[in-house]
């Protein structure tokens, strides 16, 4: 996980300000966005498919496959099945601003996973003693520690997707600027 | 969202939306540090005046320390030089010692100074004298007793005297007491005691003593630096203030002692006639208590008299009023007054006088109101006695009223009928008969009610003719407004027509008739609307007239042919001028039959001349013929015109079609030939 966070300001209201003048920019400029955020939504899709044993089926042999009936404990019944397909649709791309953060921010666009199986995979481990829990130990070794599918996009492609999307803001704020000028 | 999903936020951005949030928080935080600055401030400024104060004390205490060091070192270094002659540099090595001394056994110099002191003086030299110091010293902390103890039992034995000694060392071997070898008693009583002083000062006591010592030592410093600022101060008071003072008091010492004297002279004699006053209340104590309570008395004696002559008024009043009863309640209130006011028994009296007034005015009252008791008790008997009489003779109403007869409900309704007549306002009259009163009754209602009816239709015929007045006179100031320029224009007149709810020539025809102009309506038709009005008139005349003589009804030319020949259309005054023509050729056509007869001609001269009283047209031969002829058949009067004129409307018509052949406005006519 990056340890500086890049935060980009007046996104929103570039956007807005951009589609009054320029609509062919403010498309361009949510293009590159949306595309960031799709590539990376395709990386965990990716990466869903990848830690799938071709074998089993799932990442691992005694996980079900299919949803128990009777929901309850975690690896026998209720524990939820590893359905690729659902798996990957509950990675999704969001680009709601959500809750405000105590430090003034909030997303512009961010991964979510949304599926518990998915959910699972993704954080189990992250904290208390995982050499205590077999399932969590055998996780681990094989597919790395917590942040497994979407954090392992987001910490790896986070810099450059920044990156581009500040360059595109910073663009459309050229953009949206001469606009100005050339209204006043 | 789902619960529980896991979002992985890429893309950060800035919200303003807890920035307020944020601004209060700092502005909070600021708040919070004026406040910590304010009270830092305060802090700090008790703090100041905690170390002014203190300042104060350190420099009193370090001033006070220095002169009682200074003095004990002074009085130490003059008995070492008087007994031992010790020099200066044996005296400030003595105070070299007593420093080192005193810290290292806990012990100050106050004490330690005039413990050396008096052993130096008891050995003869300094060195004795500082070896005794330590033995007393440790004698001192082995034993708990003060170093003054100490010594003063070490110079004893040093005298052969050993009791004191083996009082605090209690160890001291009798046989050595009993040899009185004080060098074997003092190194048995140094074996005993080695070391006490400086263990002890190894103690907490000690250790804290030793502190205070050396804050002592620090006070003393401080003090010796001050010492001359003060010595300074003195030696101004001494040498500058004292003596000014001593003068003032040699300029002034007799005056002061004569005043002195004075006082002293006075002030005896002024004791003495206190005491004596006090002295004779003492004696006569009695007696000022008897007189006190003598003018106590004598003053609420002179209350209670007056009061009672104040109250006699009202007590006689209440007397005579209330009779024995009221007097008895007066000197009840009285008494009382005097019980539980009898300080206050004139305002007693005064408010008894109050009282008594109120009470004669109630007792008038109710003598008053007695008397009409009486009399409406007298009345009230005899309504009763009546009312006996009524009973009984209602009694006897009620038995026989369900024996009514015809006759009595008869006239029971006529009653009734009656009563509702009255009601009406109607004098009862001597009919009886209930159903003629009855009818009279209905009449009456209803003749009211026509009467209402009346006075509703005069009201609003009332109503009305205000009402055509207002519309009149409403109408009047718009023609007023509108013939302003004394001509009336297209939109005047439709306006007007709008606002009277008339037609267009309705308008003309009412201005003209209220103004007697029809020339207003120039251009209007005015005129020729009034020359139609005209020639209806006429006309109705006319055939009035023609019906009259038994003749036809005059038949209008319609298409008269122009006059002007040339084929030239004719104009509207050249077909109103031949109508004319026709209409008086038709009229003068019609022979008169009376001026027809015989001897008319001179009828009418006679006539002329007076002479009518001979003559009269009855007697004109042919008369009678002429009024049978009359009377038999009228006259025909043939009118003949060209054309198809028929009726009043043809007539009308042929003249409006004239008009309108004849104007020049061009405007449509819109009126119907009704309207004309």
């Amino acid at each position: 996980m990056a340890d500086e966070v890049i935060v980009l300001t007046g996104i929103k209201e570039t956007q807005d300000a951009l589609k009054q003048f320029d609509k062919a920019a403010a498309r361009k400029f949510n293009k590159v966005i949306n595309d960031a955020l799709t590539s990376a939504e395709r990386s965990a899709d990716n990466l869903v498919v990848q830690f799938t044993n071709p074998v089993y089926g799932t990442p691992m042999r005694g996980w079900r496959k299919t949803s128990a009936a009777n929901p309850r404990t975690r690896g026998g019944a209720g524990w939820p099945a590893w359905d690729v397909s659902t798996i990957q649709a509950g990675i999704t791309k969001s680009r709601a601003q959500g809750k405000v953060r105590g430090d003034y921010t909030t997303s512009a666009g961010a991964l979510i996973n949304k599926s518990a199986a998915g959910a699972i995979f993704e954080v189990a481990g992250r904290t208390g003693n995982a050499s205590r829990n077999q399932f969590i130990r055998y996780l681990s070794n094989s597919f790395g520690k917590a942040s497994r599918l979407i954090w392992a996009v987001v910490d790896k492609d986070k810099d450059e997707i920044q990156r581009r999307v500040a360059a595109a803001l910073d663009e459309a704020k050229k953009t949206l600027q001469t606009n100005l000028n050339g209204r006043s | 969202m789902a619960i529980g999903a896991v979002i992985a936020r890429i893309i950060t951005q800035y919200s303003a939306k807890g920035s307020k949030a944020a601004q209060k928080d700092i502005a909070k935080l600021g708040k919070d540090f004026d406040k910590f600055a304010k009270r830092s401030a305060l802090a700090f400024a008790a703090a100041g005046a905690a170390v002014g104060a203190f300042t104060v004390k350190v420099g009193t205490d370090a001033v006070r320390a220095a002169m009682e060091d200074q003095k004990s070192q002074v009085l130490l270094a003059n008995s070492l030089r008087n007994t031992v002659g010790a020099t200066d540099a044996a005296i400030a090595g003595t105070e070299d010692y007593i420093t080192v001394l005193q810290k290292q056994v806990s012990v100050t110099d106050d004490e330690l100074r005039p413990a050396l002191s008096r052993l130096v003086a008891a050995t003869g030299s300094i060195a004795g004298g500082q070896e005794l110091l330590s033995t007393a010293l440790n004698v001192s902390a082995a034993s708990g007793a003060d170093l003054a103890t100490s010594v003063g039992a070490i110079i004893k034995a040093s005298a052969g005297q050993f009791k004191a000694l083996k009082t605090l060392v209690p160890g001291l071997s009798n046989v050595t007491i009993k040899s009185k070898n004080y060098g074997k008693a003092l190194e048995e009583v140094n074996k005993q005691t080695a070391g006490a002083a400086s263990k002890r000062a190894q103690t907490l006591e000690f250790r804290l003593k030793g502190l205070n010592i050396a804050y002592g030592e620090v006070l003393e410093t401080l003090g010796y630096a001050l010492l001359p600022v003060i010595e300074k101060f003195a030696d101004i008071v001494t040498t500058k203030v004292l003596p000014q003072l001593e003068a003032w008091i040699a300029a002034n010492k007799d005056k002061l002692a004569a005043s002195l004297d004075t006082i002293l002279t006075k002030l005896p004699a002024l004791i003495i006639q206190v005491f004596d006053l006090f002295n004779y209340i003492q004696r006569n104590l009695g007696t000022i208590q008897v007189l006190g309570a003598l003018l106590v008395s004598t003053f609420a004696a002179a209350k209670v008299y007056a009061g009672v002559i104040a109250l006699s008024g009202a007590i006689n009043v209440l007397t005579a009023a209330f009779g024995r009863q009221a007097a008895a309640a007066t000197a009840a209130g009285t008494a009382t007054a005097f019980a539980t006011g009898g300080a206050s028994a004139l305002a007693a009296a005064a408010a008894l006088t109050v009282f008594a007034t109120a009470s004669l005015v109630t007792y008038k009252q109710l003598t008053k109101n007695n008397k009409e008791l009486t009399k409406t008790e007298k009345t009230t008997t005899a309504i009763a006695k009546d009312y006996g009489k009524v009973v009984g003779t209602t009694g006897k109403v009620l038995g026989n009223t369900t024996k009514l007869t015809a006759e009595q409900q008869k006239q029971l309704a006529s009653q009734v009928a009656l009563n509702k007549l009255k009601a009406m306002g109607v004098v009862p009259t001597s009919e009886t008969n209930p159903i003629q009163l009855e009818a009279v009754r209905l009449n009456l209602l209803k003749e009211q009610n026509l009467a209402q009816q009346r006075m509703y239709d005069q009201l609003l015929a009332n109503y009305n003719a205000t009402e055509r007045m207002n519309i009149a006179a409403q109408r009047y100031a718009d023609i007023l407004t509108v013939i302003a320029d004394s001509k009336i224009s297209e939109q005047e007149v439709n306006l007007l027509a709008a606002k009277w709810n008339l037609t267009n020539i309705e308008v003309l025809k009412y201005i003209a008739s209220v103004t007697g102009n029809v020339n207003l309506g120039k251009g209007w038709d005015a005129a020729g609307y009034a020359a139609a009005d005209g020639w209806k008139a006429a006309l109705e005349e006319l055939n009035k007239y023609l019906a009259a003589v038994g003749k036809g009804a005059f038949v209008a030319p319609q298409n008269i042919p122009g006059g002007g020949g040339g084929g030239m259309p004719p104009t509207t005054s050249d077909v109103v001028d031949k109508i004319v023509q026709d209409f008086t050729k038709a009229v003068e056509t019609i022979p008169n039959p009376q001026t027809s007869l015989p001897g008319y001609g001179a009828y009418r001269e006679s006539e002329r001349t007076g002479m009518s009283s001979m003559l009269s047209n009855t007697a004109l031969p042919g008369y009678r013929d002429y009024r049978a002829g009359e009377r038999a058949s009228s006259p025909n009067v043939n009118i003949t015109v060209n054309g198809s004129v028929t009726s009043s409307n043809d007539l009308t018509e042929t003249v409006r079609n004239g008009i309108l052949a004849g104007q020049t406005s061009g405007r449509s006519i819109t009126a119907r030939v009704l309207d004309l």
